[in-house]
């Protein structure tokens, strides 16, 4: 009897059409609702981390599109630093919930050893795409910091003036880059009023009445200027929170590295084994082949001399 | 090798991996595919508690019942099965094809399962009608050669039929035709290209191939217009025909509940006996009513005790089955000796056997112009049919070709219409000698009609009535002893070994005849071959004459 099961190719079917679907934005009349007592905490919790990592790398995508646009007079930067602060705290919560999970998962090892691997790789994967989308938000930074720089150039040339405001305000300000990102999100809390300008209006026409009197126009270029200097800070802030989380990433892919060589050497140690037995089975078959033609030579002995014997002597 | 078994093997695999109740939905063939090898009650014990027509509109909806679905691959069926999973009546499909759903097929079902209800989508290849153990049919008439209308129309049911039954035995074949027909030919082509395209289903672990051998049904006319003394044949050919193991009876055909179900999975006095010859059967049944009488007497009658109730009780359903039994055959046999007697069967058989069997004739011409007569060699009277006049026509014609014409004469002169003996004409396009594959009235070669006269002269002929062998038995014989002509019979592919499972399938349909041939050469060459028989169709002379005839439009 054959016959031919082809429900997994139909399955895999009804899920492309199902994607493509979604692609071209129909609406399906009913989702699928898997009831929630069938998942367990843990695949929950999985769920919910992807789906976290899958919005921010949407936010990125964004902050890229804005990173890119290095037009001088179309500037975006507030939004831009707010979406990395966001971001940045995006990752950090995705990063503890990471942790979280797998210290449900270590806790939870009532279950077989199957479940637990199903776990740890769950929990790899996870990560290696929490790393991925922060090797990405690097990235979007450094292009940013580039974009600062040289749009800093530019405006130079434009003004002809060194950015000598910049470095003053740089002396100015003692707040750490970390403390300058939280300000900068939170514009309520901030003790810095010309920072809370800056943020508030975009222009700084009261930025001091000194100097709008005395240069307004060079005056604009300044802020500017000194708006791109914090930036580029806050950038090299996160850059470096963000290098703590990778090196703790580092070391969770090097750990899954060393369960993969694992599984590498016991499918060579199977392999070396089977070839054994496939040996000692040759072997057996040879020495039973040999052993055969012993007892029939021994028999056709035996019955030659029982005819003689029962022949002559009988 | 068993064509009923293989199929009852794919209904308990599905019927048994799906627990829970469950309704039966079957397109038209596969209605008749699974009754033929199951009962209703049968089915009903895995928990089917519906039987469906796909067709059937605005069935009830049942979500506490699980749907399963045989039906073949046909984009009627498909469009069904669309329309209804767009709005689901049960809980959760389970969708069983006779066949190879083609990848289109595939798609559009999963277009239309948005709600997700497909559990499983499976193929059990169970594309044919198990007629006995060892004969298969597609039920399609009318496909005589590749130049018919009906052929065009069925062609793909033919080749999906075929590859079903190779797949269902397990069988990996190669293919060998008839050299003297396009049909075969053709057919075996295509085949040969179905199977090079499914290479993956017949990835099963089996050393031995087997051959499929296709043969044409213009080799061997003369077979299906033989009068048949074997019981299954005989109903087949005298009551009306047996269509999926139903046969109406001519006398009670008003009635649709007289219908008489013969079917050998389920009826042992059938299956014990459906190769017996007429005067052999007469026996069997007297025996049979004889075993029900002494039943009756000791069942009825003397009830004195709650003992004797208890024990009634017990044997009543039995009583009652063989009960029925014996009245569905007795009436049978009495129907089936009714025509003998009232149509004169005796007679117009030995002629047809002569005519088929023995080079004599003078003597055989003789006592034909008597039975047109209507009368036997001594004056009496008989009552010879005129279709039994024209067949015997017909079988002279193609023994004797080149005396056709006077035998036109001589029905013409005894009053046949020019379209009955046009009928001549047109068997004669169609498997006149030159047609002809193989050697159909004994052997050319003067050696071996030595042979021949000499063996029946040692041996004698056992049964006057049954002495013709079908064109297969001596194709079967020289195959068992490797002399099977490669001329005759070309390979489709080059093979190594000898196969000792044979497929055989007869483009133009088989007949019982040959199914009793296929038999009794698994019986000789028990374990040694296997061969299991198939047809188109399974004729009787009115269906050949009919598809004949349909053959000049």
């Amino acid at each position: 009897m054959v016959y031919k099961d082809r429900t997994s190719e139909f399955s895999s079917l009804a899920e492309t059409i199902k994607r493509k679907q979604q692609q071209n934005g129909v609406t399906l009349g009913k989702n699928k609702i898997i009831p929630r007592s069938q998942i367990s905490t843990f695949a929950y919790a999985a769920a919910k981390i992807s789906q976290g990592v899958h919005e921010t790398s949407e936010k990125l995508l964004q902050l890229t599109n804005m990173a890119k646009n290095t037009d001088l007079f179309m500037d975006s930067s507030t939004q831009m630093e707010e979406l990395t602060y966001v971001i940045k705290q995006d990752i950090q919560s995705l990063n503890r919930e990471i942790r979280a999970l797998e210290s449900i998962s270590k806790s939870s090892s009532k279950a077989n050893k199957q479940t637990e691997d199903h776990s740890d790789t769950i929990v790899g994967f996870l990560n290696l795409k929490l790393v991925n989308a922060t090797k990405d938000f690097k990235d979007i930074l450094e292009v940013r910091t580039e974009s600062i720089k040289q749009q800093q150039e530019k405006l130079d040339s434009f003004t002809g003036q060194s950015n000598s405001f910049a470095y003053q305000d740089n002396t100015g300000s003692v707040t750490s880059p970390k403390e300058m990102l939280r300000h900068r999100s939170n514009t309520n809390t901030r003790d810095d009023p010309y920072r809370f300008d800056d943020y508030n209006n975009g222009n700084s026409n009261n930025y001091s009445d000194e100097h709008s009197i005395l240069m307004p126009q060079e005056m604009i270029a300044t802020n500017h200027t000194a708006e791109r200097l914090r930036a580029a800070e806050g950038i090299a802030s996160t850059i470096h929170q963000l290098e703590g989380i990778f090196s703790q990433l580092a070391n969770l892919v090097a750990s899954q590295n060393d369960t993969i060589e694992r599984i590498d050497t016991n499918i060579d140690n199977s392999l070396v084994n089977i070839s054994r037995g496939h040996d000692s089975l040759v072997k057996t078959l040879a020495n039973i082949s040999s052993n055969r033609g012993l007892i029939i030579k021994t028999f056709l002995v035996l019955i030659v001399f029982l005819v003689i014997f029962i022949v002559f002597m009988a | 090798m068993d064509v009923i078994a293989s199929i009852r093997e794919y209904i308990n695999k599905m019927l048994e991996g799906i627990k829970g109740m469950k309704v039966l939905v079957l397109d038209k063939e596969t209605a008749g595919i699974v009754s033929m090898v199951y009962t209703q009650s049968e089915i009903l014990q895995k928990e089917v508690f519906l039987f469906e027509k796909i067709d059937t509109e605005n069935r009830e909806k049942m979500h506490h019942m699980k749907g399963v679905y045989f039906a073949r691959p046909t984009q009627d069926n498909i469009n069904y099965i669309t329309d209804e999973l767009k709005e689901p009546k049960y809980n959760g499909y389970h969708l069983f094809f006779t066949n190879i759903l083609s990848g289109i097929h595939l798609d559009e079902i999963a277009k239309a399962d948005e709600q997700d209800v497909v559990v499983e989508v499976q193929e059990f290849f169970g594309d044919y009608f198990a007629v006995n153990t060892e004969l298969f049919t597609l039920n399609i008439p009318g496909l005589l050669s590749k130049r018919s209308t009906a052929w065009t129309h069925n062609q793909n049911r033919v080749v999906d039929g075929i590859l079903a039954a190779v797949l269902s035995l397990k069988q990996k074949p190669i293919i060998r035709y008839s050299f003297n027909s396009e049909t075969t030919k053709y057919l075996a082509e295509k085949l040969a290209d179905r199977f090079n395209r499914e290479k993956t289903l017949f990835d099963f672990r089996k050393k031995n191939e087997s051959l499929l051998l296709i043969l044409d049904r213009k080799d061997d006319p003369v077979t299906p217009l033989l009068h048949q003394w074997t019981y299954q044949a005989m109903v087949h050919e005298l009551c009306g025909g047996i269509h999926n193991n139903r046969v109406t009876l001519p006398s009670k055909a008003k009635n649709p509940d007289a219908d008489i179900i013969l079917s050998p999975e389920h009826d042992s006095f059938y299956k014990d006996n459906l190769r017996q010859n007429f005067g052999e059967l007469g026996v069997k049944i007297k025996e049979l009513v004889d075993q029900y009488q002494d039943r009756y007497n000791t069942t009825s009658g003397k009830i004195k005790t709650i003992d004797d109730m208890k024990k009634f009780i017990e044997n009543y359903p039995n009583f009652q089955k063989s009960s029925s039994t014996a009245s569905k055959h007795v009436s049978l046999m009495d129907e089936m000796s009714n025509i003998i007697t009232r149509d004169s069967l005796m007679p117009v058989s030995e002629v047809q056997q002569e005519l088929a069997c023995n080079d004599n004739h003078n003597a055989v011409l003789q006592t034909m112009s008597h039975l047109f007569k209507d009368e036997d060699s001594n004056g009496g009277h008989l009552n010879v049919t005129t279709r039994d006049k024209l067949v015997m026509a017909i079988i002279y014609c193609l023994r004797y070709e080149a005396k056709s014409w006077d035998m036109k004469q001589t029905l013409s002169s005894i009053g046949f219409s020019s379209t009955d003996i046009s009928m001549i004409d047109q068997i004669l396009m169609y498997a006149g000698s030159t047609q002809r594959e193989g050697q159909l009235f004994g052997s050319s070669n003067f050696y071996q009609a030595a042979i021949q006269v000499v063996e029946r002269g040692l041996k004698g002929v056992e049964n006057i009535f049954c002495q013709h062998k079908p064109l297969l038995h001596g194709i079967l014989e020289s195959f068992a002893v490797n002399k099977l002509s490669d001329k005759s019979y070309p390979y489709l592919t080059n093979s190594r070994d000898r196969p000792t499972d044979i497929i055989i399938f007869i483009c133009g349909g088989a007949t019982y005849e040959e199914a009793v041939t296929i038999n009794n050469f698994n019986n000789k060459y028990n374990g040694q071959f296997r061969a299991v028989l198939g047809g188109t169709t399974i004729l009787n002379t009115k269906q050949f004459l009919q598809d004949i005839e349909n053959l000049k439009k």
